[in-house]
């Protein structure tokens, strides 16, 4: 690629010579402003660009990102499914936007019904799925919810006069279970996953005593299995009084047939952006409504939306609650696409639509078995794991060159080296909304890639505009911000 | 009932095709293969909608809401947003794309979130800025907790004005951790601090609309070995002296206001900036700059042995997901705006109020904000009265603030955006000279 030109828009948008900005207002004369002169800015380093310039520059960087509507993007424990357009455009709606959410603080809730008739039911469908009995959208991400959860495992058990002190988080879990609980103000004990590639019930209960208050568990698990001991796990944690918490990460594999209350869950995360298609937005905002059974409802961030003969208001009434986890009813517009999407396809859908996610996953799970060592046989739901070590050892081709060599091939990669309990791994969750043309193609992709030579890997990608960064050189000069 | 399978793209054939290279009979079959049987969930169920019918379905549900005018603040405002915001951050590139782990495949995400950083360390004129986490309380939540891993202390000095939203959700977050959180009246801060105290933290302007100078604060607090957090507008800085320049060490934000939307309360966008010497001790995702294999310059994650995913229950937040996209459109806006813009954006916004509030005054009526920028306090008799009756002539006046603390009867805070019409003010003026007469 040597002698090639720089495009403009990799200039950094501060370092565009400045021209003359659109004036988007309306003049407002000179009067002078009354404010003391010491607190007045005098530098404003924000440079000026006409309209076209910017919108030239976030063109051209938009263009050199993979995205679900560019590229098939297997990126396993991520569920990057397509998000229907209808969802982007019905939220532009000034009726939302210019909504304001002190209303909620004055508790106007008659000039947002609309706003809470859309919480209302988006809860019920949330609480038919998983059989919770009340669900908070407060919680803004799926760590979030995480933490919203373990905050209400810790007031469940001080209203019970109990003060324990450590959760239970199997090492195949996402760092963000760990991470929240430690948060929530407890000591953590990890839990190996065995051969079989779970949790097993003698493994918990070396681990349970009174003084656990509860369990975080994704399920299907980070390897894409489903825990069959997973009822006699729940019981044992019940059984010392402990809480059953469930990381909706992979909720997408059981929506609309398995309900998460049957497998002995009591709290529920669920990630609107993962399951219910609203877009990861380049890492975010996401969503992560946190649902509990009966006994938790007391605990629940307040305000709650309630329907009543007058229609429907917000509920502060809960004298137990947690608190606020976001300042009002957390990423609305994010809720609203989930919203969409569940009426669209309904309970019929939703059901059919994690089938396909099961069925693309194994078909391609098959497929590859051929070609790529996958540990832990048997049937998978929604995703697997694939593991390199093996071509590793034989070619010398790792995880990490197979998926920068599936960049070059137009496939975003799957996740790599996660779970931290298979080596050279490689995640794969097809989703849902792809065709058997797609996935035939990746299947066809990665036999290219194995069947080329490992040094033409180590290069990859080649028709990329970037190459292999130097990351310990980021670590090193802390490049963070241009200022100059 | 074939809307059902909605984004499923299966055909007949191309399903059986695949069933039959897993030798099963049938998707239910497969399923509950995988899953033991006696798992099978039963469901109320709830029925599936066209396109057709769900734009008509939502346009009536949407009728539901009245956005009227209004003079409505209190931390969330409404401002202009250009068009070209939306359509460029609207992207598919950006808008469905993950999290940039993969560089090769994200440097417009990269390359975005660089510039992102650098705006807000520009706006701040502090040094470094993370990719954004949450929203401007769980910002502040997390500028405690850095201030508490910087100086291994434990006591946090909070003002009383901060947001009352703020300190409902820092009372929630800090829960159960092992931190004590001191809350008082501003005049008393400075002579409460000694060495156990890791952060002060004040909200400029605060909940009053208050303007006011930190750099006594900071000398205050350094003095004492801590920490100076400021919670700031972000629009206000097109105008007001920035938080580097006042001696803050962490400064958060709402960034709501930089062509977000209200959104009736999300997505939001919790802005951090702080000094060089912490970046490794905050949160969140930091994108740096570096060179690639040819030498190319490139962006990447960087700094990630802080974060969950690396190390677990001993990382700096449990944060994972953040607001990329709201960052991304910060930027946008600042860009398009320019610093001029910006400059202009926040002149209307104080002359706006500087002129209501003048209006007020002459009317005898006390403003218990002093220096201001766009938002002050005042004390109406009867303001119920004047409130229902403003909500019958189709605004809201304002935001009431007994609600926030019982002490504050009778006040009513008002906020003035680029956005309010003057035939607004004048109707919002009216209301109050016949409210004040009768």
């Amino acid at each position: 690629m040597a002698g090639l030109v720089e495009k403009p828009h990799t200039e950094l948008i501060f370092c565009i010579p400045e021209s003359r900005p659109r004036d988007y207002l309306p003049d407002v004369g000179e009067d002078s402003v009354e404010i003391p002169p010491a607190l007045l800015r005098k530098d404003l380093p924000i440079p000026d660009h006409d309209e076209l310039t910017v919108v030239r520059h976030f063109t051209g960087l938009s263009q050199e990102n993979f995205s679900v509507d560019g590229n098939f993007y297997p990126l396993g424990s991520c569920t990057m499914k397509y998000n229907p357009k209808l969802n982007e455009a019905l939220v532009r709606d000034v009726r939302l936007t210019d909504l304001h959410p002190h209303l909620i603080s004055e508790g106007q809730a008659r000039f947002c019904q609309g706003a809470l008739q859309i919480l209302w039911e988006l809860e019920r469908i949330l609480c038919d799925l998983t059989g919770m009995e009340r669900f908070t959208f407060q919680p803004m991400a799926g760590a979030n919810g995480e933490l919203c959860g373990v905050k209400i495992i810790r007031a469940y058990h001080e209203a019970r006069g109990q003060r324990r002190s450590y959760l239970l988080v199997p090492d195949s879990a996402h760092g963000t279970n760990p991470a929240s609980a430690t948060l929530g103000g407890y000591r953590i004990v990890n839990l190996p996953t065995t051969e079989k590639g779970y949790l097993e019930l003698k493994t918990l209960k070396e681990h349970l005593s009174e003084d656990c208050a509860g369990l975080m568990l994704t399920s299907p698990n980070t390897l894409g299995l489903f825990n069959p001991e997973i009822d006699a796990i729940a019981s044992a944690v019940h059984e010392v009084g402990g809480l059953l918490y469930y990381d909706g990460a992979n909720f997408n594999a059981l929506m609309g047939n398995v309900k998460v209350s049957d497998l002995g869950f009591d709290i529920v995360h669920l990630n609107l952006h993962k399951s219910f298609s609203t877009p990861h937005g380049s890492g975010g905002p996401g969503a992560g409504p946190v649902g509990v059974v009966k006994d938790l409802v007391e605990f629940l961030p307040v305000p709650l939306v309630e329907r009543g003969p007058d229609g429907f208001y917000l509920n502060w009434d809960l004298p137990n609650s947690i608190g606020k986890i976001a300042p009002f009813l957390g990423n609305f517009l994010v809720v609203v696409k989930a919203y969409i999407y569940l009426r669209l396809l309904g309970l019929e859908g939703i059901r059919y639509a994690s089938q396909v996610a099961v069925l693309n996953a194994n078909y391609l799970r098959q497929r590859l078995k051929d070609l790529i060592d996958v540990p832990y046989s048997g049937w998978c739901m929604h995703e697997f794991v694939a593991s390199a070590a093996q071509l590793k050892k034989e070619k010398g081709i790792t995880a990490l060159d197979i998926a920068k060599a599936l960049i070059d091939r137009g496939v975003h990669p799957p996740t790599v080296y996660f779970p931290l309990i298979v080596k050279e791994a490689l995640m794969i969750e097809p989703t849902e909304t792809e065709t058997k043309f797609t996935l035939d193609y990746l299947v066809e992709a990665i036999r290219d890639i194995i069947d080329t030579p490992a040094e033409a890997l180590k290069s990859a990608p080649h028709r990329t505009r970037i190459s292999r960064p130097d990351e310990v050189r980021a670590v090193k000069e802390m490049d963070l911000a241009y200022l100059e | 009932m074939s809307q059902a399978y909605n984004f499923v793209p299966h055909t007949e054939e191309n399903l059986r095709a695949m069933l039959s290279a897993l030798s099963v009979e049938s998707l239910e079959g497969l399923y509950w293969k995988v899953v033991d049987h006696r798992f099978a969930g039963t469901f109320s169920g709830f029925d599936s909608l066209s396109e057709l019918e769900m734009e008509r379905e939502f346009s009536r549900i949407l009728s539901g809401n009245k956005v009227l005018p209004g003079l409505v603040g209190g931390g969330f405002y409404r401002h202009f947003v250009p068009k070209a915001l939306n359509e460029l951050a609207g992207r598919a590139e950006f808008y469905a794309a993950y999290t940039p782990y993969q560089p090769e495949a994200s440097q417009g995400t990269l390359q975005a979130l660089y510039e992102y950083q650098s705006m807000m360390a520009r706006l701040t004129a502090m040094e470094v800025a993370n990719a954004s986490v949450y929203d401007g309380g769980s910002a502040v939540f997390e500028a405690i907790m850095m201030s508490l891993r910087i100086t291994n202390r434990k006591a946090v000095v909070v003002d009383e004005l901060l947001n009352p939203i703020y300190l409902r959700m820092l009372n929630s977050y800090l829960s159960g951790l092992d931190v004590e959180l001191l809350l008082m009246p501003r005049e008393q801060i400075l002579e409460s601090l000694d060495g156990r105290v890791s952060a002060v933290v004040l909200q400029m302007p605060d909940f009053l609309g208050n303007v006011f100078d930190l750099s006594e604060f900071a000398d205050g607090v350094h003095e004492v070995g801590g920490l100076l957090v400021q919670i700031f507008y972000p629009i206000s800085l097109g105008i007001l002296r920035p938080p580097g320049e006042m001696g803050v060490d962490i400064a958060v934000g709402e960034g709501q206001s930089l062509g977000l939307g209200l959104n009736f309360g999300g997505p939001y966008l919790g802005i951090m900036a702080t000094r060089r010497e912490f970046v490794r001790k905050m949160p969140g995702r930091i994108v740096g700059r570096t060179k690639d294999r040819n030498g190319r310059d490139c962006y990447v994650l960087t700094l990630q042995a802080r974060e969950q995913h690396i190390r677990r229950e001993k990382a700096t937040s449990n944060v994972c997901s953040n607001e990329s996209l709201c960052a991304i459109k910060s930027l946008v806006y600042l860009s398009l705006m320019g610093g001029s813009g910006l400059r202009k954006v926040a002149r209307v916004c104080h002359l706006k109020a500087k002129a209501l509030r003048s209006f007020v005054e002459a009317l005898g009526l006390e403003v218990v904000t002093g220096d201001y920028f766009n938002e002050f306090a005042v004390r109406i008799p009867d303001l119920d009265g004047f409130y229902s009756r403003a909500l019958e002539r189709g605004f809201i006046p304002g935001l009431r603030l007994e609600r926030f603390n019982p002490e504050w009867k009778d006040y009513l805070l008002v906020a003035l955006t680029e956005t309010v019409e003057e035939d607004l003010i004048k109707r919002w003026q009216d209301s109050l000279r016949s409210h004040i007469r009768s």
